[in-house]
């Protein structure tokens, strides 16, 4: 078999997901039924109703939220539009658990700004639609930009009505962009622990760790987590689809754009005033409350504990990503000489670790490394004798394949659709020249594709440092990353001394949502 | 690139090379550091942590059975010890200097863990609506005249699990129920995530009273000193009744059964229950100290003294799934 080296690497995360699968579904031969009894009287209820509203309304409003904004700013000249354009992507550089803090320290129960506690479960709503509404912007955003003119004047000239032409070419004609945004908006709900913790809103992911950790129950958990699973792979298919629509029906590179419509005087800055308005709830106000909490912190009592964290989430994040692109990279160029739908399907399967929930990758991280280093520490004792080491969970090695599984999908997309789309002939004519797969990649595909590898590298890297609950379980003795540490403090409700890490994190994610923006204006975003 | 990714690698690994005494510990690091510090400097071990959250190093432990690198576990909630112990995990320790320094209740009768602080769970009352004379005990909180006025956190909290366990052993599952049903039934709006967030909302005038451990009030006093709440003691009238006394919890250590140095550890263990260290637990965390012979701190001993709860700890643990059945049962979330 040609490439059978490659073809060794690119099977092991294939083999890894069907691993986590095979141990979800072997986990339902434990005997549960006295756990199952009790959660199915008084806890399965709530948090099945509670998990599919939350589905249900952040998904209406962030839908809401993110169609009708980028179609303001593709569609509506008025004052400050190209900086309110960048600057609803904003929200994004929150992480959702720290993002719930600050909006609870806003408009909690003794808020700063007003108090929103009466509304219930609607503050988790909320809080959830606004740090998220940002992914379906900015798919709907670069799905309006894409739209083509002449369809418009045809419409027209068929004489249809403007809400007609609305609701047809600029709604359902781009649902397949906006639906990729909600998509993913719908992953995070549904993997989502801190926020709704910190609202003390009770989910499916709540209920695994109540299952486990107060039950004392983790086969009940492993069990849980399986239909948590089924739910996540539900998705994952229907974003497959929808990015098979998208490919067959979006419009590529319009022709004529369209014009905006230049409003202008009082209506022009009442827009601009709203829209301000809008994004100073959904990024400023959480932002200042963040910088005040810091400042108190600074000067109530200012510790360097921080630093160390600091280093260890930078070297995380440099590792992590350089190897999540190393997978991708044999990955995709696996698939492009090899092709057929066998390997479509392994390279499909093997990237689901951005939708499963991150504490579920913990356990199917965690458990089997574990069973391999007591196999390892067998054959050590077996051969020198004495007590064996635990050398795989002593070391971050268990962490970084983790993280790297995670988050390997997204430069595994842009490579994937990069090799697909520009210099397939060179690649061919020098294949014909009897060029190997190294060669290929180190005087073809790196050279010209850098730009697209840096970024898919720079983002990753910016995704795991925010990525919580698998680096705190995961994580060897003495790690501690930044992200670890705001966990430690938020859960003991000490908020000031979580907000400065809070706010190196926040300000890494502001780099990262420049740089998905500068990528996303200059090229077609998907 | 290699040559980065083994760098960083390395980098990575540098905190994890082994050290004399490896603390597992529940507690945060900022509450635990200090004592650390102090230990290492009088004694010259090297003392390393892994923090974490108690349920997970426990599983952590489980998992690494007899290779575990870990030494000691220091966890808050005698229920999270008790489950250790069940588990198999701790060892047994005879010391005389261990039984001397902390009381039998505040300690495993097998010896297999230890009380280090005392964290008392009590009621705070809004001064301009509340009169002391009006508070009496956890349980009288259940009748109807605190309907709408009652502030509590979440259910998922172990400090609440581990108090309705203790009242499930002085009351009785159903009586326990009725109880917790009542609390409920007087909530003002939903139950919160945190104690200070409880106490915040007597002060947004959502409740009048709550149920929180003292160093949560004692915090949220530094900051803010003119606090209209103030700290009452349930449960004093009489020693006979059940139920009496202050509810008390402890963070505590164990030695683990697989330690590599179990005679380090012991002796580390010891030494926080010393004087040194046991003045420290008191002043950094308003908490209060294990071993009568050191003296609480400043803040706590203004709140006045109070008759705790004198039932053996390893109570908590042994009903704690059963209180959280029982809360589950009564809706409280």
């Amino acid at each position: 078999m040609r490439y059978w080296r490659w073809a060794v690497v690119a099977v092991l995360p294939c083999l890894f997901a069907l691993g986590i699968f095979g141990g979800l579904a072997f986990s339902w031969r434990f005997e549960t039924s006295e756990i199952w009894g009790h959660l199915g009287t008084f806890v399965l209820r709530e948090v099945i109703v509670n998990t599919f509203t939350l589905l249900g309304t952040v998904g209406l409003l962030a839908g809401f939220l993110g169609v009708s904004l980028a179609w303001i700013v593709t569609r509506i000249e008025f004052p400050g539009r190209s900086w309110l354009e960048w600057m609803f992507l904003l929200p994004l550089a929150f992480p959702t658990y720290v993002y719930a803090f600050l909006f609870l320290s806003l408009f909690g129960v003794s808020g700063t700004w007003i108090d929103l506690s009466g509304l219930g479960s609607w503050n988790v709503y909320c809080c959830l639609s606004l740090a998220l509404f940002p992914y379906v912007y900015l798919f709907a955003f670069n799905g309006f930009r894409q739209e083509c003119n002449t369809q418009y004047q045809a419409a027209r000239l068929l004489g249809a009505s403007q809400f007609r032409i609305f609701w047809k070419l600029s709604i359902q004609g781009t649902s397949s962009w906006w639906l990729g945004g909600l998509l993913i908006v719908w992953m995070e709900c549904l993997a989502d622990f801190g926020a709704v913790s910190v609202f003390n809103y009770n989910t499916f992911t709540t209920a695994i760790y109540k299952t486990w950790f107060d039950l004392f129950s983790i086969e009940g958990a492993a069990q849980l987590s399986s239909l948590l699973c089924v739910a996540a792979v539900i998705i994952v298919l229907f974003d497959r689809l929808n990015r098979a629509r998208k490919s067959t029906k979006g419009f590529k590179s319009p022709k004529q754009a369209i014009a905006r419509f230049h409003l202008q005087g009082f209506r022009a800055w009442a827009l601009s005033g709203g829209l301000l308005l809008f994004w100073s709830v959904s990024f400023f106000l959480p932002f200042l409350q963040l910088l005040l909490l810091t400042v108190e912190s600074w000067f109530v009592e200012f510790s360097w504990l921080w630093i160390k964290p600091l280093g260890t989430t930078f070297g995380l994040m440099f590792v992590c990503a350089a190897l999540a692109l190393l997978l991708s990279i044999v990955l995709a160029l696996y698939k492009y000489l090899v092709g057929g739908k066998l390997v479509e399907w392994v390279i499909g399967l093997s990237n689901i670790g951005y939708a499963l929930p991150g504490s579920l990758l913990a356990i199917a991280v965690v458990l089997p490394a574990m069973y391999v280093d007591h196999f390892i520490a067998d054959a050590q004792e077996w051969f020198f004798g004495g007590v064996g080491s635990l050398w795989l969970t002593g070391t971050p090695v268990i962490l970084l394949l983790g993280l790297a599984f995670r988050f390997f999908a997204s430069p595994l997309n842009t490579l994937d659709s990069a090799l697909s789309s520009q210099g397939g002939s060179l690649m061919r004519a020098a294949q014909s020249l009897g060029c190997g797969p190294w060669r290929l990649l180190k005087s073809i595909i790196i050279p010209l594709h850098k730009n697209s590898i840096i970024l898919a590298f720079l983002l990753v890297s910016l995704e795991v440092a925010k990525e919580l609950p698998l680096t705190l379980m995961a994580r060897p003795m003495g790690l501690t990353p930044l992200s670890v540490q705001i966990f430690e403090y938020t859960s003991e409700g000490d908020w000031e001394r979580a907000a400065f890490p809070s706010l190196i994190l926040l300000l890494l994610g502001i780099a990262g949502v420049a740089l998905l923006w500068t990528h996303s204006k200059g090229t077609h975003f998907d | 690139m290699l040559k980065w990714i083994v760098l960083s690698i390395g980098c990575l690994l540098f905190p994890c090379f082994a050290s004399d005494l490896v603390v597992y510990t529940a507690r945060k690091e900022h509450l635990i550091l200090p004592m650390i510090d102090l230990y290492q400097k009088e004694t010259g071990i090297k003392v390393k942590l892994q923090t974490g959250k108690a349920a997970m190093l426990m599983q952590r432990l489980k998992m690494e059975g007899k290779r575990t690198p870990a030494d000691l576990l220091l966890t808050v909630d005698a229920g999270n010890l008790w489950h250790a112990k069940k588990n198999g995990l701790l060892l047994p320790l005879e010391s005389p200097q261990l039984t001397a320094n902390v009381p039998e209740h505040l300690r495993d009768p097998d010896n297999s863990w230890f009380g280090l602080s005392i964290r008392a769970r009590t009621l705070v009352y809004h001064t301009g609506r509340v009169s002391a004379s009006q508070l009496s005990t956890y349980e009288a909180l259940a009748s109807s005249e605190w309907k709408g006025k009652l502030a509590l956190r979440t259910s998922k909290k172990v400090y609440n699990q581990s108090m309705v366990a203790m009242m499930i052993h002085a009351h009785g599952e159903t009586k326990t129920q009725s109880i917790v049903e009542g609390w409920v039934e007087n909530l003002n709006g939903t139950v919160h995530s945190s104690d200070t967030k409880a106490l915040e909302a007597l002060i947004a005038g959502k409740g009048d009273v709550a149920i929180v451990n003292t160093y949560y009030f004692g915090r949220l006093l530094k900051k803010k000193p003119n606090l209209p709440l103030k700290i009452f003691w349930p449960n004093q009238e009489s020693e006979s009744r059940k139920n009496s006394g202050v509810h008390v919890n402890i963070s505590g250590g164990a030695v683990l059964k697989y330690s590599k140095n179990p005679k380090e550890a012991q002796k580390f263990l010891e030494w926080l229950s010393g004087k040194s260290a046991q003045s420290l637990f008191a002043q950094l965390n308003m908490e209060y100290p294990v071993n009568p012979e050191v003296q609480m701190s400043s803040e706590t001993k203004a709140w006045g003294k109070f008759n705790s709860s004198p039932v053996n700890l390893s109570v908590a643990g042994k009903l704690q799934r059963k209180s959280v059945e029982l809360m589950d049962r009564a809706r409280y979330r």
